[in-house]
Order: C-alpha cells, then structure tokens, then sequence
C-alpha cells in the first residue's frame, strides 16, 4: 500500500510539473531575471516536494512556487549578484550558427536582461505572462485576478517603461 | 528588419513584442518549452477548481496587508495618545490653574505709580485694567478666602523642630466703573508663610485649652 501511495504521489507531481512548470517559472523569472536561476529554483522546489509527505500539503502548486521564491532569496542573499553565468550560455547556445549573429543576438539579450531588471516586479511579471508565456489579456486578467483592461493599461505601462531603459543601454529607433 | 536589427523596436509595438518573445523564446528553459499550453478555458475551469486565492506571489500581497494594517493601527494609536494627552492637560489646567477673569495681568504691582494719584485716562474704550482713583468713581466690592490651601513641612534645625506654615488665600475683587458701564473681576492670592517651633505650637495650644478649661 505505501508503494502504491508513493507511486500516485509522484504521478500527481509529474502532472503537477507539466500542468504548472511553465508559469511557475515565468513567475520566477519575473522575480529575479534570470532563466537559469529561475529553472534551479523550480527543480529545486520539486525535489523538495517529491520528498514531502503526500497529505501535508494542500496546493500543491502554492507551495511549490513559496518553496522556490524562497530558494531565489537564499541564492540571491548569498551569491554575488556580479557572477553570472548567462553570458557565458548565450555563446553556448548559438554555436552552430553565424558568429556574427551570435554576437549580435548576445548584445541584444544582454542589454534586454538588463533592461528588464530595472523594471518592478509587476511590470516584469505582466511583460513574462504575455511574451514568455503567450498569454492573452483575458487570461491574465484571470490569473492575477484583476481586469483586462486593467491587464492592458498594466502592459502598455511596462512597455513604455521598458522602452525608457532599452533606451539607457543603447537600443533607439536609430539604432542599425 | 533584420534578425537582430534593433532599428524600429521602440517606434513600433509589433517590433517590440516580435524582440521581447524570441528572447524570452531563448531564455526559456527547453524542457519547459517542450510543455504544451492548455487553452484559455480550460486554463479558466481549472483555476476556478483550485483553492488559490490569487497566482502572484502570495506573500507579496499579505506583506502589503499586513503594511497596510500595522500602519492603520498605529495611526489610531497616535490619535488615541494624542486625545488622551489633550483631555489630560485640560483638564489639569481646570483642576489646578486659579480663574483669573479678563486682563488681570494688566494690574501689575511692580509697575511705576507715577501717576497714581492723578486721575488716569483710559487707554481705549475696551481697557478696563485701569484702576481710577480720582475723577471717576469705582465700586469695589471685595470677598475674602475663596481658596485655601495649606503646606505643612517640618524642619528639624539645631534650635529643635520648626514647623512651616504656608497658606494661600484668594481675595476676588469686583470693580464697576460707572462712566464704561462694565464690571471686572479679579483674583488677588495672598501667601503667607510662618515658620513655627514645634514645641512652642504645642504650648500655646496646651495653654488655649487650659484657659478653655478655666472658663
């Protein structure tokens, strides 16, 4: 009977993951900004989960994304926000490709990361919801409990916003 | 435009969403982008199926709560302290502030007296602190010990025990001038300190009751 418990506790998870991963890391990514870090702490949050009791806990998907959010600010408190590695996998990612392209897509991302790191939380979170995840304004306005023209006028501020700090790291309309 | 031609992407919003999703194409993890997207509706059925309260952060939003409701608590408890404060000082002030009616500080003792004995003018129509002591007649009517207070220290010097006395005793004092028609009121205190020994007290009161006895 354990063995059985065991089993349908880990099939739920693996639906869990598939049915939540995705926004749960959109939402991790919109906190700290960085994809990898965002993807750690997803995993991590899992494994953690796999190793708890199966009647301990209610939601699942709540406490996967509390467990991760706090992983982010452990990692956050403890490591040097300078050391990153996401340069480094830019260049890994377009190996086969045109080095020149690669160097322009690793110009583009990094001034982009930047930019959306100067940008609030929520401007962030609106900006991953629609591009990262493609969602429509109606099903944000679901998720975030609010509007959908609340949801707009909340994306175009981001935008603008966005735009003012592509604008510092050097990306204008003239730009070539 | 380009692959990676910026030019464009802050004039037009298609130029701009068309950048945002091929990075956040490439920031996402692969395995994750493996996953397929349920629909709107059902996204919706399942989310009102669940017992969540909201999909953002959740400690984000009691900590605002949470803010919002410290801060409310303390602005009641300042307006709590501050109304206690402002009826504890009123009512001090009534308790233990003699009543002096109008411009009494106007009559002050230590003031030159150079034309004290001359009829004195009136510095306006509304001054009534002028006390006139010639021309115009003034009614003056006067009740004694409204308020008696009492101070008993004793001191115990190289002579023996001395005991001192103090006493206050409030005079009020009505004043009518007859030319303006209006009546002022003031309190007068009168202090009064005797020091006293102690075992002279005692005699004095033994003989009183001795003479009482007597009569």
């Amino acid at each position: 009977m354990p063995n059985k418990q065991a089993h349908e506790w880990s099939a739920e998870i693996e639906a869990v993951y598939l049915r939540e991963g995705r926004e749960i890391w959109a939402l991790l990514y919109a906190q700290c900004s960085d994809s990898d870090r965002a993807y750690d702490a997803l995993q991590e949050a899992f494994v953690r989960l796999q190793n708890q009791e199966v009647k301990s806990i209610r939601n699942i998907r709540a406490w996967v994304l509390t467990v991760a959010q706090n992983w982010l600010r452990d990692v956050a408190r403890r490591q040097n926000h300078a050391a990153r590695s996401a340069d480094f996998l830019d260049n890994i990612v377009g190996q086969n490709s045109d080095p020149l392209d690669d160097l322009n897509k690793k110009e583009r991302n990094s001034q982009i990361r930047q930019s959306l790191r100067q940008l609030r939380d929520e401007d962030r979170e609106v900006l991953v919801l629609r591009y990262a995840l493609g969602w429509s304004s109606k099903r944000m306005s679901v998720a975030l409990g609010t509007s959908t023209s609340a949801i707009d006028m909340r994306l175009s501020r981001a935008r603008k916003r966005l735009c003012e700090e592509l604008q510092k790291v050097g990306i204008d309309h003239e730009t070539v | 435009m380009k692959p990676f031609d910026t030019s464009g992407m802050l004039e037009n919003n298609d130029e701009l969403e068309s950048v945002l999703r091929d990075y956040f194409q490439q920031e996402m993890p692969p395995e994750l982008l493996e996953i397929p997207e349920v629909s709107d509706e059902e996204y919706e059925k399942r989310f009102m199926q669940m017992p969540r309260p909201d999909i953002s952060s959740p400690d984000r939003f009691e900590k605002r709560q949470h803010r919002q409701f410290t801060i409310s608590l303390l602005i009641v408890g300042l307006c709590v302290c501050l109304m206690i404060g402002f009826s504890v000082s009123r009512f001090l002030k009534t308790d233990h502030v003699p009543v002096v009616n109008n411009s009494i500080n106007q009559l002050k003792p230590n003031q030159p007296t150079e034309n004290a004995s001359d009829s004195k003018n009136l510095e306006s129509a509304e001054s009534v602190a002028v006390i006139d002591q010639g021309d115009t007649p003034l009614e003056v009517s006067d009740q004694k010990n409204v308020h008696e207070s009492i101070d008993l220290t004793l001191y115990n010097t190289e002579h023996g025990p001395i005991e001192q006395r103090t006493e206050i005793s409030w005079t009020n004092i009505t004043f009518q001038n007859h030319k303006t028609g209006t009546n002022m009121e003031m309190s007068m205190p009168e202090l009064t300190i005797d020091f006293v020994p102690v075992s002279k007290a005692r005699l004095s009161l033994i003989n009183e009751e001795e003479n009482g006895n007597e009569q």
